[in-house]
């Protein structure tokens, strides 16, 4: 029967081409789905230590909204465990960006500037292109501030490209430059924010308008012009 | 050739191409391959990531339960989806945004976080305990399979925690309290004294040819948006039931197997004595020592008190109340039906754990008598078949409606009631059909206004459908001079006797400034005058247009200044601003001054998020379909 011979013939071929490239195919297949367990594995390792640093920042975040004005010492201590431990688990983390952001606020509350600032400055460095790396900035700059560092608060808030951290850049600008006196500066610092509000920020627009009325140049006697 | 090919599966080439189809699945599972993707339609995509409509119409509902738990008397047909889809794709977008950045930052949810949500819920526990059955039945009903349930609320908690970091870290300085305290603790001291608008109305006379001017002038004030209106069948259950005829026969029938219900129905008087279940089968022991005492005749009332693990019971005997069947678990119930008056059951178990159950009392229910159930049961048969007949009446309404010359006819045919609606314009409201959003975009839609066809059958609520057709158009026009003459005149009055008395009042500003005091001009003129001192911005009862304005003045103004305002009523100030007091973080209690930092670090923290969220947006490739 010519199909059966044709059939046979067929399998003689395959089992040749088995015996040719069949070691190199087993290789091949083993190296791919081996490649893909690891791969698997790689990863099922990164969710389970982020899952494990998940827990932990869920407790150093609990601790933070339960301290008050003046923490005890106590809670202080679990709040620093908490958020040195996260830094160290892995240092790349928004885990520990932001427990270098609080660190940072528990520093400011407890009066300890320098501490602020270095903790900011190390967000900063390793935000990258993160946008995270503005509210970084734009914190270091206010505590820079308020340690009488205007002219480095000054530089940091020179930015190139603030995006859409515009206005809070322009705003803290304006509070600096309003606090040295520099009133036609401030002023001019206070429009750009207000310029550049997002229209999210309804409750902003008040106080931006209340701190730059009070260093406008008075011209009230048209008052009686603003009716209803 | 199939034969040959299954031949040939046997050897080498089967175990290759069986692991090909196999493999997929040993991956990812059967779920994922069959229940997402393709299978539900794209609404976005977020940097390759899809968001299907089935998300999107979840997001909408869950919305949409959201404002009627705000708003209860609210008729829930006046909610209209499609004005709550953009709102809702748009908030699904941002939290994928996030979502991503979460998980692209190394921020993940352990496993045993989302169970601990899941079983705390409310919404899956029955009688105080995760349910695993209502979990799945609550899921479906929701049109969430476990996992895309799962999913959804990963991405919440990814996004909570995302949030959280910048909210909890915030902070404010001294130098910026400080400054707003300089703001808000400053005060003011001022004199003013008031000119009255009514006292110039008197007088003035308003000439024809003025009203007439000032109604060609302000043509936008007097114009009426275009209107139409609608002829309208509505069409519910209730408008049937005067149609629908019940038989008498069937009331009775329908009587009967109630009473018959309640022929043997009972109700159970029942105490028990609840021990939960311990790990280390304490329980058991406990419940031994009340079985024993029982035995020796100790009250059952007693013994709950002192030995009943539910709080609720114990201190009343254990005693739980009266019950009709179905009400109790099932294991209860078994027992209740064999138990008699009096008699303690042995050991019954449930989900709560180990109870022995007393029956007190059995009563029989109170037979119901026909002619004071009568009409409720007529008008609850009625109902039924109006319900069951809706569905073809609305087809008929469909078919007869969409080639009517009008929909008078179209009601006689099939014995509805043709209404006629109150103009009605695009924006809709009003009490009658205006309120439901369906039918105005339906009235303006081309169809109905250009065309002059009937409506499709809309259908606004569950069991609810309404058609309409125009009846009358009414373009745009405005409202005849003689219509509003009245109004423009008392608006021409008031403005006359605003200006004369502003007039005045500029006259007086002008002796104040040149050197008079605000008390002896007034005084003078016969107006009321006032001083007001140590005003501060936010708080004190001047007018809050005189308060503005007095404090519109700059810190460093040179005093004193006056100036001319008018106020909320609409009558005029002249004031003179003698004094300024700027505000120090040292005026403020302490509890305000915790209250200041704590507002503003949080607006600033505010404004961050808002700003690092657009961010994040604006980074992520979003495609909206």
């Amino acid at each position: 029967m010519a199909t059966h011979l044709d059939d046979e013939e067929q399998l003689e071929a395959i089992k040749r081409w088995w015996r040719q490239n069949g070691v190199q195919i087993v290789a091949a297949v083993v190296l791919v789905i081996g490649g893909w367990y690891g791969w698997q594995f790689w990863q099922d390792r990164q969710e389970q230590r982020a899952q494990e640093a998940s827990l932990i920042y869920g407790e150093l975040v609990g601790a933070v909204a339960q301290m008050d004005e003046e923490p005890d010492a106590e809670s202080l201590d679990r709040i620093t465990h908490y958020a040195s431990t996260l830094k160290e688990l892995d240092s790349d983390s928004q885990y520990a960006r932001y427990s270098g952001l609080i660190l940072a606020r528990l520093a400011v509350l407890e009066g300890d500037l320098d501490a602020a600032a270095g903790e900011l400055e190390a967000v900063l460095e390793k935000a990258g292109d993160d946008p995270l790396g503005h509210i970084a900035r734009l914190r270091l700059a206010r505590v820079e501030a308020a340690r009488d560092n205007g002219d480095r608060a000054l530089a940091l808030l020179d930015v190139d490209n603030p995006g859409e951290f515009r206005a809070l850049y322009a705003e803290a600008r304006g509070d600096i430059l309003a606090g040295r006196g520099d009133t036609a500066a401030a002023r001019a610092a206070y429009e750009l924010a207000l310029q550049n509000l997002p229209a999210s920020d309804r409750d902003a627009r008040p106080v931006l308008e209340l701190k730059l009325n009070q260093l406008k140049p008075d011209n009230n006697a048209e008052s009686a012009d603003k009716e209803a | 050739m199939l034969q040959n090919f299954r031949d040939r599966l046997k050897g080498i080439t089967a175990f290759i191409l069986v692991g090909i189809i196999i493999i997929p699945f040993a991956f990812f599972g059967i779920d994922s391959l069959f229940l997402s993707g393709s299978a539900v339609e794209e609404a976005a995509q977020v940097n390759g990531e899809p968001i299907n409509e089935l998300r999107v119409q979840q997001a909408t509902a869950i919305q949409r339960q959201q404002i009627l738990e705000r708003f209860e008397d609210i008729d829930p047909a006046v909610i209209d989806d499609e004005q709550l889809r953009g709102p809702a794709l748009d908030a699904l977008v941002r939290q994928e945004v996030v979502a991503q950045a979460a998980r692209e930052r190394g921020m993940a949810v352990a496993d045993s976080a989302f169970n601990q949500i899941i079983m705390a819920s409310p919404a899956f526990q029955e009688d105080g305990r995760f349910s695993r059955d209502l979990y799945e039945f609550s899921l479906q009903r929701m049109g969430y399979t476990p996992r895309s349930y799962r999913d959804t609320v990963i991405r919440e908690l990814l996004m909570n925690q995302f949030v959280r970091g910048i909210s909890i870290s915030g902070f404010a300085t001294g130098y910026e309290l400080a400054e707003l305290a300089q703001i808000t603790q400053q005060e003011r001291d001022f004199y003013y004294l008031t000119v009255a608008t009514d006292a110039f109305a008197d007088g003035v006379e308003i000439a024809d040819a003025e009203v007439r001017a000032y109604y060609d002038d302000h043509p936008e004030k007097f114009r009426v948006p275009e209107q139409v209106v609608l002829e309208y069948i509505s069409l519910k259950p209730e408008s049937l039931l005067d149609r629908v005829e019940v038989d008498p026969q069937a009331v009775r029938r329908q009587f009967e197997e109630e009473r018959d219900a309640a022929r043997g129905a009972v109700r159970w008087h029942v105490a028990h004595i609840l021990v939960e279940e311990k790990d280390d089968s304490s329980h058991r022991q406990r419940l031994e020592e009340v079985r024993q005492k029982l035995a020796q005749g100790e009250e059952f009332a007693r013994l709950a008190k002192t030995y009943s693990e539910d709080p609720g019971s114990a201190d009343q005997g254990g005693d739980l109340g009266t019950f009709s069947p179905g009400s109790l678990p099932p294991a209860f119930e078994a027992v209740l039906s064999e138990l008699a008056e009096g008699e303690v059951s042995g050991v019954v178990e449930t989900d709560s754990g180990l109870h022995l159950v007393k029956l007190i009392e059995r009563s029989a229910v109170e037979l119901p008598v026909f002619e004071e159930e009568r009409e409720r049961i007529r008008r609850q048969l009625a109902r039924d078949i109006a319900r069951e007949r809706l569905p073809a009446l609305v087809e008929a309404l469909r078919e007869q409606s969409y080639t009517a010359e009008n929909l008078s006819a179209v009601g006689e045919a099939l014995d509805l009631e043709v209404s006629v609606s109150e103009p009605l314009s695009q924006e809709g409201g009003g009490t009658g059909i205006g309120q439901y959003p369906q039918v105005v975009r339906a009235a303006f839609s081309e169809d109905v206004i250009k065309n002059g066809y009937a409506s499709e059958v809309l259908e606004i609520a569950d069991q609810h459908y309404i058609v309409v057709k125009l009846q009358d158009r009414r373009p745009a026009h405005r409202k005849p001079l003689d219509a509003v003459r009245d109004s423009i005149v008392a608006d021409l009055r008031a403005e006359k006797a605003a200006a004369a008395a502003r007039s005045r009042a500029e006259t007086l500003l002008a002796r104040i400034e040149g050197g008079e005091s605000v008390e002896a001009v007034a005084r003078e003129e016969g107006l009321d005058w006032q001083v007001a001192l140590d005003a501060r911005r936010f708080s004190g009862n001047a007018d809050p247009r005189l308060v503005e304005a007095i404090f519109s003045h700059p810190l460093d103004t040179g005093l004193p200044v006056q100036g001319l305002v008018r106020d909320s009523n609409g009558n005029y100030r002249v004031y003179s601003l003698s004094q300024i007091t700027p505000g120090a973080l040292s005026d403020m209690p302490a509890q305000q001054r915790r209250g200041l930092r704590e507002t503003l670090a949080n607006m600033v923290t505010d404004r961050e998020w808002q700003a690092y969220q657009a961010a994040l947006r604006n980074r992520a490739e979003v495609e909206i379909r």
